[in-house]
């Protein structure tokens, strides 16, 4: 029995072991991506050109530059651990356990960067919108963090005691997370804005939304921090669905996701194409990105059932600006003094002042009329 | 484009607005009625309860107006005051301008009226700063309208605002005592309005402020004022007949 658990803790096991679950964890979630993709194989979503647009020209970059970066860094520290190995220093059997299972891992952090590859070639086969999925995601998400965790093994190993560790990590850490933080909207954002407006969004409408909001900040040189995409998404997304609603068509469910969609995508065309159309929607989105380039706050106005919204600039200096939404809506605005009302079909319900501050956050929840 | 642009209550909507523009309130009263009949159903979208609700906000303005003509003034006041409580729209600013000639110094509707008239004034309904003017002059103040005007003036953003800003300073210089100023200025829009002003309102708006400022440089025996003030004059009683 002793011997077993000595045979199970020798370091050329670890590698092996590691490195066998690390593949497996990578491949199973690759194989789920695929899977899953917004564009089932045969159903083509739109027409498929080949023809990358802007927004997927620079998705891709992006992605790559950050799967070539991780890449990079395992091999380097996978050279490292060999030269380290081949020294012929005296080591003790915990170090020598923790560089091989290190080792282990950094491989599989290689093994998901070729899927990767894969994974984008099996987009440009099929359809360029599938690489907002998690099929490029889970790889990445892989390699970042098999990367992660050999950096702590080796750290662990490597620098005893847990001071000494922890330094080395958190170095490590400070170097590495900032460049591979991506700062791109997720689907995710975009079906939690959907569901908490009770629209359906078919699949493709995901797509088209996420293109058309990083198109959007791209386009405008939108610098977002990562914790503030979502709220980027909300306040494009909520103008578009105003226009959606202004044009009689329906505030909700199924048959509200439907014609959000159609809207979404010919504002998706109309931001990629290289000449911005000047639709009102569009000079709407223009407008509503470039308040994530100054000091604003966020006023976020929820209501039991859609309500019209009207929001006044009544600052001193102002010529009375108005924005029109319908709730449930997020706005970034100055920082300034608002007036807010809103009305059931032309019955107002609900009127207040408000003084937005810089970064404030200003939640307004409208009582049941 | 809206989708409602062209349903048979937009359309009706709309005529029954157009009719109250020019005076004619039963036949406003009639399109009115029928667009609300035609909105009324059990499922209808945001839009349309929007419709409705300025469509019945539009027949108590409609109902204003006949107690108004009947000379029931307290009641027309208290109708007009329920449409300017509504949410923003033309049907509320056409209450506003028709509600203020209406109010006495002293009523308390004041605060509500001046409250909306500021929102829609700078938001460049020229009506609503018509309305803002009046009073300042009212008070005594059309030097400060007239310099707010000029502001207003270099920022128009566009042919119409323009337009409007133009002959509400004309108006204001002509209160102000500069008769000179704003009879040049009336002369310089009277070159480019035929061709380019096209809001009916703005243009008997013009009309209004033309026949008036001639008027003052007529009376200082200015012969050109003089023969265009005949013209105005006559214009204006063609538009209003």
């Amino acid at each position: 029995m002793r011997k077993w658990r000595e045979r199970l803790r020798s370091p050329l096991l670890l590698f092996f072991g590691t490195m066998l679950v690390g593949m497996s964890i990578a491949t199973l979630l690759y194989r789920c991506a695929d899977a899953g993709l917004l564009t089932k194989p045969g159903a083509v979503a739109r027409s498929y050109t080949g023809n990358a647009t802007d927004v997927q020209k620079l998705y891709l970059e992006s992605r790559n530059s950050t799967s070539e970066l991780l890449f990079k860094i395992a091999f380097t520290a996978f050279g490292a651990l060999v030269a380290f190995v081949l020294s012929g220093a005296r080591r003790a059997a915990s170090v020598e356990r923790g560089i091989f299972s290190a080792a282990g891992l950094l491989l599989s952090a290689m093994y998901a960067a070729f899927l990767y590859q894969i994974g984008a070639s099996r987009c440009m086969e099929a359809s360029l919108d599938d690489m907002f999925g998690p099929i490029l995601n889970y790889p990445i998400l892989c390699q970042f963090w098999f990367l992660f965790v050999a950096v702590m093994v080796i750290a662990v190993a490597l620098f005893r005691g847990p001071r000494r560790a922890a330094v080395a990590a958190a170095i490590i850490i400070t170097l590495v997370v900032p460049r591979v933080a991506s700062a791109q909207t997720s689907v995710g954002c975009v079906r939690d804005w959907a569901k908490s407006r009770s629209v359906e969004l078919p699949s493709s409408a995901q797509a088209d939304a996420i293109a058309l909001v990083n198109r959007m900040a791209a386009r405008q040189r939108v610098e977002v921090p990562k914790g503030d995409r979502c709220e980027l998404a909300e306040t494009l997304l909520d103008t578009v669905r105003y226009s959606t609603i202004h044009d009689g068509q329906p505030a909700s469910g199924a048959a509200g996701g439907a014609a959000l969609a159609a809207v979404l995508h010919t504002a998706r065309v109309s931001a990629e194409s290289p000449n911005l159309s000047p639709g009102a929607l569009m000079t709407d989105l223009v407008s509503v990105a470039e308040f994530w380039k100054t000091p604003s706050g966020i006023i976020d106005i929820d209501a039991r059932k859609p309500l019209f919204i009207t929001i006044t600039d009544r600052g001193p200096r102002s010529r009375g600006t108005q924005w029109l939404r319908y709730t449930r809506c997020v706005l970034r605005l100055p920082p300034g003094h608002y007036g807010i009302r809103a009305a059931d079909g032309t019955r107002i319900v609900y009127s207040a002042e408000i003084d937005l501050a810089r970064d404030a956050r200003i939640p307004i929840d409208v009582p049941k009329p | 484009m809206n989708l409602l642009t062209g349903t048979p209550a937009f359309v009706q909507y709309s005529r029954g607005l157009e009719h109250y523009d020019y005076g004619c309130f039963d036949e406003a009263e009639t399109e009115l009625k029928a667009a609300a009949a035609s909105l009324a159903g059990p499922a209808l979208s945001l839009r349309e309860e929007e419709l409705l609700g300025l469509t019945n906000a539009a027949l108590t303005l409609v109902y204003a107006a006949q107690s108004s003509r009947r000379g029931e003034k307290t009641a027309a006041i208290a109708q007009f005051v329920e449409v300017v409580n509504t949410a923003d729209s033309l049907v509320k600013l056409r209450a506003i301008t028709a509600l203020v000639p209406l109010l006495d110094a002293k009523s308390p509707h004041w605060p509500l009226v001046e409250g909306e008239i500021d929102v829609l004034a700078r938001r460049g309904y020229w009506q609503a700063e018509n309305v803002v003017l009046q009073g300042r002059i009212g008070t005594g103040n059309a030097a400060a309208a007239a310099s707010h005007l000029e502001d207003r003036l270099r920022q128009a953003e566009n042919v119409h605002d323009a337009f409007a800003a133009a002959i509400l300073l004309a108006h204001a210089w002509l209160a102000a005592g500069r008769t000179l100023e704003a009879w040049l200025l009336i002369r310089n829009i009277e070159r480019d309005a035929g061709t380019d002003l096209v809001d009916i309102e703005l243009r008997v708006e013009f009309l209004r402020v033309a026949a008036a400022v001639a008027g003052a440089r007529a009376a200082m025996n200015d012969a050109d004022a003089q023969q265009a003030k005949s013209v105005y004059d006559a214009a204006l009683r063609e538009v209003q007949r």
